[in-house]
C-alpha cells in the first residue's frame, strides 16, 4: 500500500526526469490541465498527487450501546424464529393442543393490532405513553387497548382475519402438501429458510424510515410455517400452527418496529423482548435439557454484547477513498 | 520500424461512444506513424469476421456471447486460443487494451502477458470504491494492471483512480486525454449578428442520472423565468427524458425547450452550431470530449467541475460550478448575461481547440509508451511474475496466481497442438506508399 501515498515529491521528480531523458533545468511549474503542452513527460506524477483524496470523511462513530440495542434485535429476531420451530416440535412430539396457543395469541394479535394503530395515529407524548398500561404476559404483549380507537384503522384488522379465513380454506392443501416427501428432507427444508430468515430479515435498526416491510423475511417465515404445518396429521392443528407462526414471525416484528418507532426509549420493546426470550427459555427447558438452554444464552450474550465490541473493533480497519471520481451528489432543492 | 499492435477491447464501431472513436482515430493514427494496427472485438449480430477500414485497419469481429453492456462473458481464458492465433498471425508485439469494463480486453492483457507480449491498458472512465460492482470492477482491474507494461489515462483525475484501484506505481500511468477531429466541429459560418439577443442553450447528453439530468430538469425553469430570451436545445435520450417533458408541460415552455431526442454523433456538429452556450451537468465524467467538441464549434461552456473536466478546457471558454442547484444556476445566468454583453469572444474557440487537442500529438504521445516499454525488462521469469499477482490480496492473490499457472498451461497445451509455425503469417498493409504520402504531406 506504500505507493498509495502522496509520494515524495523531490525523489519522484528526480526518477521521472531519469527514466524520461528530459532533464529541462527551468521548467515552469506543473499544472493539473490537460489543455496545456507542458515540458514534463506523460507520467509525470506531482507531489499534488492524490492531494484532493479524503479518507474516511462519512464513517459514522458507533457507540457501544447503541450496536448493543441493534444486535439485540437479531437475538429477538433468532427468538422468534426459534420459538415458532418449538411450538411445531411440542405439537408434533408431544402432542400439544394446539388450539390454546393460538387463541391466546390472536386476541394478543387482534390487540395488538389496535394498539399499532393508536400508537401511529396519536402523537407521542408522555402522557399517552402512561396511559397505555402495557402488561406483559403470554406469546405478545398483552395490552389493555382504549376501545375508543377501532374506526379508522379497520381495515388492517379486516385484512387479518380475510388472511385467516383463507387459511382456514387451504388447510386440507396444506395438510397433505408434503405427504410425498420424506420428514428428514422438510427439517433441512425448514433448516435452509430459517438460516435465509435470519439473513434477509429486514432488522428496522433505522426506525426514521417511513416505511418498514421486511418482505423477504416475511415470505420466508410463510413458507417455513407451511412447509412444517404440512407434517402435521389433521387440520385443525395445521390451521392453528400456521396462523401461530404468522402471528409470531411476521406480525410481531411489525408491532415491535411501530413500538420502537414511536417510543424511542424502547421501554415496551425491552419489555416485548424480555417476554418473548423468557417463553423461549421456557420451552427450552419443557423440551431439552438446562444444557441446551446454557448454550442458548450463551449465544444469545455474545450476540448481543461480543459482536458489537467484534463490530467497532473492526472499524479502525475501515479505508474509504473519496475523491473527485465519485459521483458528484447534486443538490436540488425541491418546489 | 513501426510496432505491431493490437488493440483489444469489446467496444468498438458499429456502437457509438467514447471508446470507440478514441480506438479508431488513434489507430488511425498510429497507422499514419508507420505502425501496423489491428482492433480485436466481439462480433456485432452479423458483423463477424475479419473487416478492413480505411488506411488497412484490419478489424477482428470475433465471435463472443455477450452478457452485459456490449461485454463479452468473463471466462477468463476462453478467449486465449482465438487471440493467440490472432497475436501470433499479426505477428503482435504490444497489446494494448481499452475500457476496464471491457473483459475481452482484460484476457486479451492476460494472454498477452502469458505469451511474453508487451502490453498497454488506457482506461476510459471514473470508478467509486463503496459499491459492490465497483469493488468486484476494481478487483480485476487489479488482477489485470498487475502484470502491465504501461497504463494511460484520459485525464489526471483519471489516473489517481486508476491507481488507487490498482494499487500500481503512479510512474507506471501516463497522461494522454482524448482528442477531436476539429475540422468535424467547425464553427458555424454564418455570424449570428441580430441573433445576440436572444440565445440558445444546448445540452447534448444521454438522459441518466449520472449525466446529471436531474439537475437540468430543475434549472431549467429558473433559467427561462430569469432570462425570458433565452431558448434550450436538448438532444440526447434516456430514462431521464420523461421527467424533462414534464417539466416544460408543468412550466409551459414547450415553446423555449426544444428536445430532439438521440442524435448520431455525426449530427452534434449541426446541433451545436445552433446555440451559443453548452451546458453540461453531468456529475461524473473522466474527460468530456462533448466539452471540447462544444468549445471548437464556439459555443462558451458551461459546466460542473467534477471528475476530470476541470483539467479539460481553459477558464475563458469555461464556466464552472458545482454540481448544484443554486451555483449552476448562477454560473449560467453570467454565463448568459456576458454572452449578451458580447463579453466573450467566441470566435477563436476553434483555433485555439484545434492547438490543443488533436490525434496525431495523442498518437505520438502513446508512440512515445510504446517506446518507453521497449527500454523496460519486461520478461523477468515466471516467478516474478507470480509474485506480482500473489501479493494482490490474502485470497485474491492466491486466486489469481492459480489463474495465471492455468493461462501457462493452456498456452503450453495450444504450443503442442497448434505450434506457431503451423500458422500463416499475415501479410501486412503496404506501407512504403503510406510513408510517402506522409512525406508528401509533411513536404507541403
Amino acid at each position: 500500500m506504500e505507493h498509495l501515498r502522496p509520494p515524495d515529491g523531490a525523489r519522484h521528480i528526480n526518477t521521472t526526469a531519469s527514466r524520461t531523458q528530459s532533464p529541462l533545468r527551468r521548467r515552469k511549474p506543473w499544472k493539473k490541465l490537460l489543455y496545456l503542452k507542458q515540458a514534463y513527460p506523460d507520467n509525470y506524477t506531482s507531489e499534488t498527487f492524490l492531494s484532493q483524496m479524503k479518507r474516511n470523511s462519512s464513517v459514522t462513530n458507533y457507540s457501544y450501546w447503541k450496536l448493543v440495542q441493534d444486535f439485540a434485535l437479531i437475538v429477538l429476531h433468532l427468538s422468534n424464529i426459534l420459538l415458532v420451530v418449538l411450538l411445531f416440535m411440542g405439537i408434533y412430539l408431544y402432542s400439544w393442543n394446539a388450539s390454546v396457543p393460538t387463541v391466546v395469541g390472536s386476541c394478543l394479535s387482534i390487540a395488538g393490532f389496535i394498539v399499532r394503530d393508536r400508537i401511529a395515529n396519536v402523537p407521542k407524548t408522555a402522557s399517552t405513553v402512561a396511559r397505555d398500561g402495557t402488561v406483559a404476559d403470554g406469546k405478545d404483549v398483552l395490552v389493555r387497548p382504549p376501545m375508543s380507537m377501532k374506526t379508522r384503522q379497520t381495515p388492517k384488522l379486516k385484512s387479518f382475519f380475510l388472511l385467516m379465513f383463507m387459511l382456514l380454506v387451504l388447510t386440507p392443501v396444506l395438510s397433505s402438501l408434503t405427504k410425498s416427501t420424506s420428514s428428514d428432507s422438510i427439517w433441512a427444508l425448514c433448516f435452509i429458510l430459517c438460516v435465509c430468515n435470519v439473513i434477509f430479515h429486514d432488522y428496522g435498526m433505522n426506525t426514521a424510515n417511513e416505511h418498514y416491510s421486511p418482505i423477504i423475511s416475511t415470505n420466508i417465515s410463510f413458507a417455513n410455517a407451511i412447509v412444517l404445518a404440512s407434517r402435521l396429521v389433521s387440520t385443525r392443528p395445521v390451521f392453528c400452527f400456521t396462523l401461530l407462526a404468522v402471528q409470531i414471525n411476521v406480525l410481531l416484528p411489525i408491532f415491535d418496529y411501530s413500538l420502537r418507532k414511536h417510543y424511542p426509549k424502547r421501554h415496551f420493546h425491552t419489555i416485548l423482548m424480555i417476554t418473548m426470550l423468557a417463553i423461549v427459555h421456557v420451552l427450552i427447558v419443557k423440551l431439552f435439557t438446562i444444557k441446551l438452554l446454557l448454550a442458548w444464552i450463551t449465544m444469545q450474550v455474545s450476540i448481543a454484547f461480543f459482536l458489537p465490541a467484534y463490530f467497532l473493533f473492526l472499524q479502525k480497519y475501515k479505508n474509504e477513498l473519496q475523491g473527485p471520481w465519485d459521483p458528484a451528489k447534486p443538490i436540488i432543492r425541491s418546489n | 520500424m513501426g510496432y505491431n499492435v493490437a488493440m483489444v477491447t469489446d467496444f468498438f464501431y458499429p456502437q457509438p461512444g467514447g471508446v470507440e472513436f478514441h480506438v479508431y482515430h488513434l489507430s488511425q493514427k498510429l497507422i499514419d506513424l508507420g505502425h501496423s494496427v489491428v482492433i480485436v472485438t466481439h462480433d456485432y449480430g452479423s458483423r463477424t469476421g475479419i473487416r478492413t477500414l480505411t488506411n488497412g485497419l484490419k478489424v477482428y469481429y470475433v465471435p463472443f456471447s455477450i452478457i452485459h453492456r456490449n461485454s463479452t462473458s468473463p471466462t477468463v481464458f476462453s478467449a486465449f486460443p482465438i487471440l493467440r492465433n490472432i497475436f501470433i498471425r499479426e505477428s503482435i508485439d504490444i497489446v494494448h487494451g481499452h475500457g476496464s469494463l471491457s473483459t475481452l480486453c482484460h484476457e486479451g492483457i492476460l494472454h498477452g502477458r502469458t505469451m511474453g507480449l508487451k502490453t498497454v491498458f488506457t482506461d476510459h472512465s471514473l470508478f467509486g470504491f463503496s459499491d459492490v460492482y465497483s469493488i468486484i470492477g476494481n478487483k480485476l482491474l487489479k488482477f489485470t494492471l498487475s502484470d502491465i507494461g504501461h497504463v494511460i489515462c484520459v485525464s489526471h483525475t483519471c489516473k489517481e483512480n486508476t491507481v488507487l484501484r490498482a494499487s500500481i506505481d503512479p510512474l507506471d500511468v501516463s497522461v494522454i486525454p482524448n482528442a477531436v477531429i476539429a475540422d468535424d466541429f467547425k464553427p458555424s459560418p454564418i455570424k449570428k449578428v441580430s441573433s445576440k439577443k436572444s440565445l440558445t442553450i444546448v445540452v447534448i447528453s444521454r438522459l441518466f442520472q449520472n449525466k446529471g439530468a436531474d439537475l437540468l430538469t430543475a434549472i431549467i425553469p429558473i433559467i427561462c423565468a430569469n432570462h425570458p430570451n433565452v431558448n434550450f436545445l436538448i438532444a440526447g435520450d434516456g430514462p431521464k427524458f420523461l421527467d424533462l417533458e414534464q417539466m416544460r408541460e408543468k412550466y409551459y415552455l414547450e415553446e423555449k425547450v426544444k428536445l430532439i431526442g438521440a442524435i448520431k454523433h455525426e449530427e452534434v456538429r449541426d446541433v451545436m452550431i445552433q446555440g451559443d452556450i453548452y451546458l453540461h451537468p453531468s456529475l461524473t465524467e473522466a474527460f468530456g470530449t462533448v466539452l471540447v467538441e462544444a468549445a471548437s464549434c464556439g459555443l462558451f461552456v458551461v459546466t460542473t467541475n467534477v471528475g476530470g473536466i476541470p483539467e479539460v478546457l481553459p477558464r475563458h471558454m469555461t464556466a464552472f460550478s458545482a454540481p448544484d442547484e443554486s451555483s449552476l444556476v448562477k454560473a449560467t445566468s453570467n454565463a448568459i448575461n456576458m454572452m449578451q454583453s458580447d463579453m466573450i469572444d467566441t470566435s477563436k474557440f476553434h483555433q485555439e481547440v484545434t492547438e490543443m487537442y488533436s490525434w496525431e500529438n495523442i498518437a505520438k504521445r502513446t508512440e512515445n509508451v510504446y517506446d518507453l516499454l521497449y527500454t523496460k525488462r519486461i520478461n523477468k521469469g515466471i516467478i516474478a511474475r507470480l509474485q506480482k499477482y500473489y501479493c494482490c490480496g490474502l485470497i485474491a492473490g492466491k486466486l489469481f496466481v492459480l489463474c495465471v499457472l492455468v493461462d501457462i498451461f493452456i498456452l503450453l497445451l495450444l504450443d503442442w497442438f497448434y505450434p506457431a509455425d503451423n500458422i500463416d503469417k499475415a501479410t501486412k498493409w503496404p506501407k512504403k506508399e503510406k510513408k510517402r504520402i506522409i512525406d508528401t504531406h509533411a513536404s507541403n
